[in-house]
């Protein structure tokens, strides 16, 4: 089965008086790269948490093939997130585990693979994303970058057929983050995931997206390729875009 | 909004109402589930036995010193009282009678709490500020029946053995107390097992178990449900350890009430 195409649809999101999502609506490509960018602040992350679950919105749609998260009951949401890899910005690795059974903790947990099985798949990933000889270290011991390294292994551990990105180069220097946007092409490439990216990285988003969403005051301002991206003349976007503040 | 004090009075009144209502509806949920997915497979029998030994041979140490210093002030002190009217020989059987019954199962599960609840409520809230929950649930993994029913299960299974232990060491140190007080040891000992029943021994670790399910769950759920970062930990293992402490006093005074 491939990978499902997302819908959103009017997404209605409140914390106390502030509405963060004013009704956002776009749809995700499947086997894609595609990006949602905004300005810090503007409900990317919140965005990001309603798709895979995490939260739920107030009003509005996610429409997952046929299943609409919202309406969906604990255990189709559990089955619906094996499909799923999270790169999480901070990486939320398991500080009381090592980094080789933080990788393989997907795979332990659900009983895919014995435990020499999954301990191998992680060693394999690990040394594939430059982290060769690392499962046996501590979660702590971990620089910001292999941090995220480490992380992307255990979200690619499972095969997931879709792949989330939440902000993946912050905090990493430019090298780093070359590497790490040149990982994200390399791996839609490899598996034909369909890849969603929390970023403001416009660079990045102009070079590596097939599909780009632009978010700001809660609403989806602008939907397309990046090369129409560029030529759009919404305002927001042109400042965006330009690297000034809106 | 009316400046008027009495409807101001009236609001706070309310808002305290309505958000004690919430924490225990949510406590009340989060505690069932945990016990219910404790039921349903796959049990995470390792989880269990790791949790078990935080929770039972890490404590025991504390255990040992708070029961054995328990049982001798508490000797000391009724001696004193008892000599006044030359009741010496119940000194033994008052004793075993108020740590099976009472200080056994209530100061190992303070202790316990101080120790293992804070800790949880600690772990659980740095993890949730720091997205380690959210990444269970991202992965599948209930984090309730990945992190909740273990600690709790382990609680309640390990609460009653360090409760015994207490008792025993208790009842050891007044022993000890006596005798340096010159009381007849063989009276000490042979009171006890005339006046000291076993359903005290029985009640009291019953107690004990609902102490180890109060302190894990309180603790799980502070942590559980944690809001903001570093300031949020504080927060949470602060609240967990008063609200394990108010609730396993209430508590034992209702199963006090209810068993003896």
């Amino acid at each position: 089965m491939g990978a499902p195409t997302i819908m959103i649809r009017d997404l209605r999101k409140k914390f106390g008086d502030q509405e963060v999502l004013k009704g956002v609506t776009f749809d995700i490509l499947a086997g894609k790269i595609n990006f949602l960018i905004g300005r810090s602040g503007e409900g990317k992350t919140v965005a990001l948490k309603h798709l895979t679950g995490l939260m739920t919105a107030d009003s509005g749609e996610i429409w997952f093939d046929d299943l609409e998260i919202n309406q969906a009951t604990r255990s189709q949401l559990d089955h619906l997130r094996l499909k799923m890899g999270l790169l999480f910005q901070d990486g939320a690795l398991f500080d009381s585990l090592s980094v080789g059974e933080n990788v393989a903790f997907p795979l332990w947990f659900h009983r895919k693979a014995k435990p020499k099985i999954a301990q191998a798949k992680a060693d394999k990933l690990l040394a594939e994303l430059g982290l060769e000889g690392s499962a046996s270290r501590r979660v702590v011991s971990l620089s910001t970058g292999e941090r995220k390294r480490v992380a992307l292994a255990r979200a690619l551990i499972m095969d997931p057929e879709i792949l989330f990105f939440d902000e993946p180069t912050t905090g990493l220097d430019p090298l780093l983050s070359a590497q790490v946007d040149e990982l994200i092409g390399q791996i839609q490439k490899n598996t034909g995931a369909t890849v969603v990216v929390i970023s403001h990285d416009i660079a990045a988003t102009l070079t590596l997206a097939d599909q780009v969403s632009m978010i700001h005051d809660g609403r989806i301002i602008a939907s397309s390729t990046p090369a129409a991206l560029r030529a759009n003349e919404e305002p927001n976007v042109r400042m965006f875009l330009a690297g000034e503040n809106a | 909004m009316s400046s008027n004090p009495v409807t101001k009075l009236v609001a706070f009144c309310g808002r305290i109402v309505l958000s004690s209502v919430f924490h225990l509806g949510h406590y009340s949920l989060l505690s069932i589930r945990a016990l219910v997915l404790a039921i349903l497979p796959p049990w995470r029998i390792r989880s269990i036995f790791r949790q078990m030994e935080l929770v039972g041979v890490n404590s025991l140490f504390v255990v040992i010193l708070t029961g054995l210093f328990t049982g001798a002030v508490f000797t000391l002190q009724v001696i004193y009282g008892f000599r006044r009217f030359s009741a010496e020989s119940m000194v033994g059987p008052t004793v075993a009678t108020a740590m099976t019954r009472e200080l056994g199962p209530v100061l190992t599960a303070l202790m316990v709490t101080g120790r293992v609840g804070s800790a949880m409520a600690a772990e659980l809230s740095a993890m949730k500020v720091t997205e380690q929950i959210d990444a269970l649930n991202v992965m599948g993994a209930d984090p309730v029946k990945y992190l909740i029913t273990p600690r709790i299960l382990a609680a309640i299974v390990m609460l009653p053995l360090l409760t015994a232990v207490a008792d025993a060491v208790g009842v050891i140190g007044g022993y000890l107390v006596a005798i340096g007080k010159g009381l007849d040891p063989g009276q000490f000992a042979s009171r006890i097992q005339d006046i000291v029943v076993i359903g005290d021994v029985y009640n009291g670790l019953i107690k004990a178990a609902v102490f180890g399910f109060i302190l894990a769950s309180v603790g799980c759920y502070m942590g559980f449900y944690t809001k903001g970062g570093a300031e949020g930990v504080g927060h949470s293992t602060t609240h967990a350890v008063v609200c394990a402490y108010v609730a396993i006093l209430v508590g034992d005074f209702v199963m006090t009430a209810m068993m003896f």
